[in-house]
């Protein structure tokens, strides 16, 4: 599994023998998941979802699976109609294919289980990059970015690590809305009436608990992690909400958020020190995919009591939103166009510094004051 | 945040070399007179500011260390001797940072037009604010191995 990682001394473009392995790790996966579906096409779970406003088909083979993919998107579910004829039925732009070999006995070459679930997980790609490859401990997917279709064998469904339950698909997902032009950006986003306020800052600078009391308050959640930036093409830009997990440091969240105890999913790995819960099933009618994003917010913990809005420069939103978001996620390749992104969003929207008090129900209070003043500019 | 310490290089810059981004690793980009310098590769980011975002930008023009000094020296009415020295400095604080390299390049043959400094800007030698805080968001949230290999660029259609 390790040996065929790529290094950063060794460019994609120059191992010939990795295009070749990882078009044929995808070729296997998708013969043998279509085998299974082909044996038992009624077993499969199928859903349609729609991620960055993009129809997604979802199939899985193996009930627990299903129940560990659909709970992180389920915000994002989509009813589609099919209408008898066929005419006029969106095509989805991505399908997603699983199975779980503990659950329906389909084992596919060159996939092996591995109990040390800390192995870390490796990621290939061919040549040009069209095909990539993650393995993992319990999983190998495999993402044919041209054809729009990623693949993958579990081992185990019960075994997936928190990381692996919380944001399922997290790197190919990441390239797809990249591929799309939606970029990744390290924050939290909530709403209220489709007009959002983005949280930027480092980690541990306060945008899980600002998202997290919004929500309690009745705002709209999209994200307190990652959110999809898509520029609208009138100079704005929305939001996309990507999943519906969030982590939280566990006594945080017995201070903090008691009502999310009975939800939480406690880490089993070492490093996962936060604990998972799965909000769109605790909050329907809460968890939109889409903002239009109004203003920035940057929290940062203060010792006062309530929480304080004033306004930030733009170079503040830039220097608090670009470097977790362009060196924590892989865009390494494109740091200059990512800050050229970030930089124009950040110059297209009014930002704050958000100073977080003790007081917790003063923070959704200043957050609806930065959305009015936003929307009065 | 702090400012960086006395460079530790042992190479030296000559007055009349000039620099380029190391731009396969390093992106900057100027908002409202500030510079943000990130290091991708590595997780480091810098601003510059106020004396320190006019030495930048002369030396991102591609003129030379003697000829960036002069128009800071112009600019801000202090000794160009005090200038060279200072942003000699820099250039080795940006070179020992992997931020920049040490130009094979002739220099802008161009002596610069001397930047209008801001009402009021007292001259202080110009230092990178270095930013190592991403160690920590790292660990917290961990990149995914083996994609920052992955081109970005969109294969073609099938």
């Amino acid at each position: 599994m390790r040996e065929t990682s790529l290094s950063r001394s060794e460019p994609t473009a120059s191992r010939p023998a990795e295009s070749d392995r990882a078009a044929q790790v995808f070729g296997r996966l998708r013969y043998t998941f279509e085998t299974g579906l082909k044996a038992d096409p009624e077993a499969a779970f199928v859903g349609m979802y729609r991620l960055a406003g993009r129809l997604v088909r979802l199939r899985v083979l193996g009930s627990e699976l299903a129940r560990c993919a659909h709970r992180p998107i389920a915000h994002l579910a989509e009813p589609v109609p099919v209408p008898a004829d066929g005419v006029g039925v969106e095509r989805p732009v991505l399908t997603i294919d699983l199975w779980d070999e503990s659950a329906i006995d389909l084992a596919c070459a060159g996939c092996v289980a591995h109990d040390d679930l800390t192995i870390q997980s490796q990621v290939t790609a061919s040549h040009g990059s069209r095909f990539v490859v993650e393995e993992r401990a319990q999983l190998v997917t495999a993402f044919d970015r041209a054809a729009g279709r990623i693949v993958g064998w579990v081992g185990d469904a019960s075994r997936l690590t928190r990381y692996e339950l919380g944001r399922p698909l997290h790197s190919h997902l990441l390239l797809w809305h990249r591929d799309r032009g939606v970029r990744a950006v390290h924050s939290g986003l909530v709403a209220r009436h489709g007009q959002g306020v983005l949280f930027g800052g480092p980690g541990g600078s306060g945008k899980s608990t600002v998202s997290l009391t919004c929500l309690g308050a009745g705002l709209d959640y999209l994200a307190d992690d990652y959110v999809g930036l898509e520029p609208d093409g009138n100079g704005a830009y929305r939001g996309y909400s990507l999943y519906s997990s969030t982590a939280v440091d566990p006594l945080h969240m017995r201070r903090c958020f008691p009502d999310l105890v009975q939800h939480e999913i406690p880490g089993v790995l070492p490093h996962e020190d936060k604990s998972l819960v799965l909000l769109a099933e605790l909050f329907p009618g809460q968890l939109p995919r889409v903002a239009q994003i109004r203003a920035v917010a940057l929290p940062r913990v203060t010792q006062s009591e309530r929480t304080m809005i004033r306004p930030a420069t733009t170079f503040d939103a830039l220097l608090r939103l670009a470097p977790s978001s362009l060196i924590a996620l892989p865009h390494s390749n494109s740091g200059a166009e990512g800050l050229d992104v970030l930089t124009d969003f950040v110059s297209s929207v009014p930002a704050f510094w958000l100073d977080l008090g003790r007081d917790l129900t003063s923070i959704p209070v200043a957050v609806e004051r930065i959305l009015e003043e936003a929307l009065a500019s | 945040m702090n400012p960086l310490p006395q460079a530790v290089t042992s190479a030296a810059i000559e007055a009349d070399e000039r620099l380029e981004l190391n731009s396969s690793d390093v992106a900057a980009k100027e908002i409202d007179g500030e510079i943000l310098v990130m290091n991708v590769a590595n997780g480091m980011y810098y601003s510059l500011e106020g004396v320190s975002a006019v030495a930048w930008r002369l030396l991102a023009a591609g003129h030379s260390l003697r000829h960036a000094s002069a128009a800071l020296a112009a600019s801000f009415g202090v000794e160009e001797a005090t200038t060279l020295e200072d942003i000699t400095g820099l250039a080795l604080h940006l070179v020992d940072e992997g931020l920049v390299t040490v130009s094979e390049a002739p220099a802008s043959a161009q002596t610069p037009a001397i930047p209008e400094a801001e009402e009021g800007m007292p001259y202080s030698a110009p230092r990178l604010t270095a930013y190592s805080d991403m160690a920590d968001l790292l660990a917290l949230d961990p990149p995914m191995p083996g994609l920052a290999e992955t081109s970005w660029i969109a294969p073609d259609e099938a």
